[in-house]
């Protein structure tokens, strides 16, 4: 069974929950540094999300030149090895929903990692724009 | 430093251009909690009686929710605390957004601003970096146009995650009412904190946070707060407000004879429900939702006019005061001119309660003949004037014409017109009275009566008293021992309904949290706020204590104005509240007597004096306010 965070970016309303409590899931600490980021639209009243999709033809995947970004195929899940990452960027450039960020202190990056198999993003969004279901 | 707490005051003095970091201290922690506790406290501390609100000794103290920056649910809270230009005494003033978030995040958990700069400035604070920064290409120009410039010029990361309190031309001219408004749409609405900066020539206060915050027990406050989400998610009212935000409320309120339209006159009005929280999602002008940090209920609304005469207007709103204010207050059923006039107030930088509320008594005061159509610049003011009423908004934020008289508030305006005409002032304590029909609600009538900061809902908010759903029953038979007094035509226990209630209010103020978490709805209570508060902070306290000390902010605030020589002869409501009966009737249910027997009860059960309403020295010192007991020199 693959299940994966569903995205409604016309849902979302900008409260930062996902954020903060993704930040807080990996850390023990809130910030805003974190693997899922909102962006404003003040102009229109509208949000965009960005956060791993998982995909199955993954460009961040083909771009990586160490391996350090694997598809785990019981999983779906993009699963990122800091061992192997050099933090030359190159997945970020590639990655359609720009759902990868750069963690300067380490020199390396940081995606989604559905927290294990139980994404706390979707446990606290309450419109709906974020939900986890199964995909497959 | 304690966990949850960013640890810091940020001290500001723009006279000296000097910028200062402080610990924020345990004494403060202890007692007066956080936002606005500690707030009120500082205030008192740093000014007094003969401070004029709009000269350089006035202050500006923003201080953010203890849980502000977490996650649990609507905990993204700011308040602020200012002496007010409308009512010269305390004032609080509070919003959503993301600002205390932002200033959790940078490392401060109260900003302070001292003295006046001589020319027009804004502070830019990039966490430790802190910048009073020139102006001058900023005043004037509208909030959201100073949001925009502040996003194009600062240099930061994510430019678009700056959150800014800002001034409009309304706080630049220091109009009486002008609010604070943040980038995100939230307004610090009430009492003129913007003329008080204004009056500082402090533009705006922009702020990014790089941060981050720890808390004491991870694993317990994640669960504690996750349960919470779960519970206030599952709220009827959460729901509905998401649905149909504060507006929601409009045409229920309508219904019940209880939606103030008419400056006061009446008590309902044919056609609600085309100006609605519902006609917004219906009538198509409602395009998205926006959610304050951590939010679970998302009842801030985006909409836009996209055709006709006001077509490419856009604003964050309106909320149920502004459809009132602008609506059925004077009488208009376009549901567009509502929204040009919501959108006008937010870029101007005006209160929308208390200009609708100086607009509807210029009406009246033009209706009967009081004031002349030449001292009204010729303005064809009546009932239902829509274009009229979209002019007067800006003249009373530029100031010009009949806008200078009522930029005064409304207190003042009646006093220079006279001829009766404080009879349709709506204001008490110099405060324009907000958008709530107290004579068909007793214990909203007491709480608007009592309020520190004047006739407004955000002292206490006792919607458990309308009994409307289970969890509101429970609570009323909690705090009355019976849910009979879930009734809000009775005088009977509306003292101790008040009295919970502002205790409540006052928790959720000093956490962060939103009223509609506790006092507005009850899905959270004081059990559960005070099991985030230790599992954040690791601070351990009980319900009991943390009200406690709420008790104390309560009467701090109560004594800064009675140092202001305020007491029980202030504590009333406009006169045609206490004067004028509704719906029919022929008794007045706020008459002088109705309040009076509720006020007795009140001061009783705060231990205050009952002929003025003054605390005891023994119930000061029971709360350990000893030095305040000294320094207004209670025996
Ligand atoms: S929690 Fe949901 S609504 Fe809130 S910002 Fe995240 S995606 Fe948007």
């Amino acid at each position: 069974m693959i299940k994966s965070i569903l995205v409604d970016s016309n849902k979302c309303t900008g409260c930062l929950s996902c954020v903060l409590s993704c930040s807080f899931a990996h850390t023990n600490k809130f910030s805003m540094q974190s693997r899922i980021n909102i962006k404003k639209i003040k102009r229109e009243g509208r949000c965009e999300i960005y956060v791993c999709r998982q995909c199955n033809d993954a460009q961040c995947i083909s771009v990586c030149p160490t391996g350090a970004l694997k598809k785990d195929s019981v999983s779906g899940e993009v699963v990122f090895d800091s061992e192997n990452c050099i933090g030359c960027k190159l997945c970020i450039s590639a990655c359609p929903y720009n759902a990868i960020t750069f963690l300067d202190e380490k020199n390396i990056i940081e995606k989604c990692d559905l927290c294990g198999g139980d994404p706390i993003c979707a446990k606290v969004c309450t419109t709906g724009a974020l939900t986890f279901i199964e995909t497959e | 430093m304690t966990n949850a707490y960013a640890g810091n005051i940020l001290h500001v003095d723009l006279s000296k251009k000097k910028i200062w970091k402080e610990r924020l201290n345990e004494d403060l922690i202890n007692n007066y909690i956080g936002a606005r506790g500690i707030n009120a406290r500082l205030l008192w501390d740093n000014v007094n009686s003969d401070t004029d609100p709009l000269g350089p000794d006035n202050v500006m103290i923003f201080g953010a929710g203890v849980l502000s920056g977490t996650h649990a649910p609507c905990s993204g809270r700011l308040s602020a605390a200012f002496k007010s230009p409308a009512t010269k005494a305390y004032f609080k003033a509070s919003s959503g957004g993301y600002f205390a978030n932002e200033m959790k995040f940078a490392g401060y958990d109260h900003i302070i601003i001292y003295g006046k700069s001589d020319n027009p400035v804004y502070l830019w604070i990039d966490n430790h970096n802190v910048e009073i920064r020139d102006a001058s290409h900023l005043w004037g120009l509208t909030v959201t146009e100073t949001d925009e410039r502040l996003k194009s010029e600062l240099k930061v990361e994510r430019v678009e995650r700056v959150e800014s309190v800002i001034i409009g031309p309304a706080g630049e001219n220091k109009v009486k009412f002008a609010s604070l408004m943040t980038s995100s749409g939230s307004a610090l609405g009430r009492g003129g904190g913007g003329a008080v900066m204004g009056s500082k020539n402090l533009k705006a206060i922009a702020i990014y946070g790089k941060g981050s915050l720890s808390v004491y027990n991870p694993v317990k406050f994640n669960e504690i707060a996750l349960d919470a989400r779960k519970k206030l998610q599952g709220d009827f009212f959460a729901q509905f407000l998401g649905a149909y935000g504060t507006g929601g409320f409009f045409e229920g309120m309508n219904a019940a004879g209880s939606l103030p339209s008419y400056n006061f006159i009446k008590a309902s009005v044919e056609g609600a429900e085309n100006i609605s929280g519902q006609a917004l999602v219906s009538k198509g002008y409602l395009k998205g939702r926006s959610g304050c940090a951590s939010c679970s209920i998302h009842c801030h609304r985006f909409c836009t006019i996209d055709e006709g005469k006001y077509a490419g207007t856009y604003t964050l709103g309106p909320e149920l005061e502004t459809l009132s204010s602008f609506g059925n207050g004077p009488g208009i059923g376009n549901l567009e001119v509502i929204i040009k006039a919501g959108q006008l107030c937010n870029d101007y930088g005006l209160d929308t309660i208390s200009t609708g509320s100086a607009i509807q008594w210029a009406i009246e005061s033009v209706e009967r003949n009081v004031m002349t159509k030449e001292q009204v610049d010729g303005l064809e003011l009546k009932w239902g004037a829509e274009e009229a009423v979209l002019e007067l908004i800006q003249k009373i934020a530029l100031r010009e014409g009949i806008g200078n008289l009522l930029a005064e508030g409304t207190k003042f305006a009646s006093e220079k017109i006279g001829k009766d005409s404080y009879k349709w002032a709506i204001q008490s304590k110099g405060l324009e009275q907000s958008r709530c029909e107290t004579r068909s609600s007793m214990a909203y009538a007491l709480a608007f009566s009592i309020s520190s900061r004047g006739p407004d809902h955000l002292h206490s908010q006792c919607m458990a008293e309308f009994g409307m759903y289970p969890e509101a029953l429970a609570l009323i038979k909690r705090i009355t021992g019976d849910e009979k007094y879930a009734n809000p035509a009775l005088t009977e226990k509306r003292a101790e309904i008040v009295r919970w209630h502002e205790d409540n209010f006052a928790l959720a103020d000093c956490l962060g949290f939103c009223a509609f978490t506790n006092t507005a709805a009850n899905a959270l209570l004081e059990q559960e706020m005070t099991d985030m508060y230790n599992t954040a902070t690791g601070i351990k306290v009980t319900p009991e204590e943390l009200l406690l000390a709420c008790r104390r902010i309560i009467t701090l605030e109560r004594c800064f104005n009675i140092r202001e020589g305020l007491n029980r002869k202030d504590d009333k409501l406009p006169y045609r509240l206490m004067n004028e009966p509704i719906n029919g009737s022929d008794i007045c249910t706020n008459s002088p007597e109705i309040l009076n027997e509720m006020l007795d009860r009140y001061f009783e059960l705060h231990e205050w004096e009952v002929t003025k309403g003054c605390p005891t020295r023994a119930t000061m010192e029971k709360l350990g306010l000893n030095d305040v007991a000294d320094e207004l020199d209670i025996q």
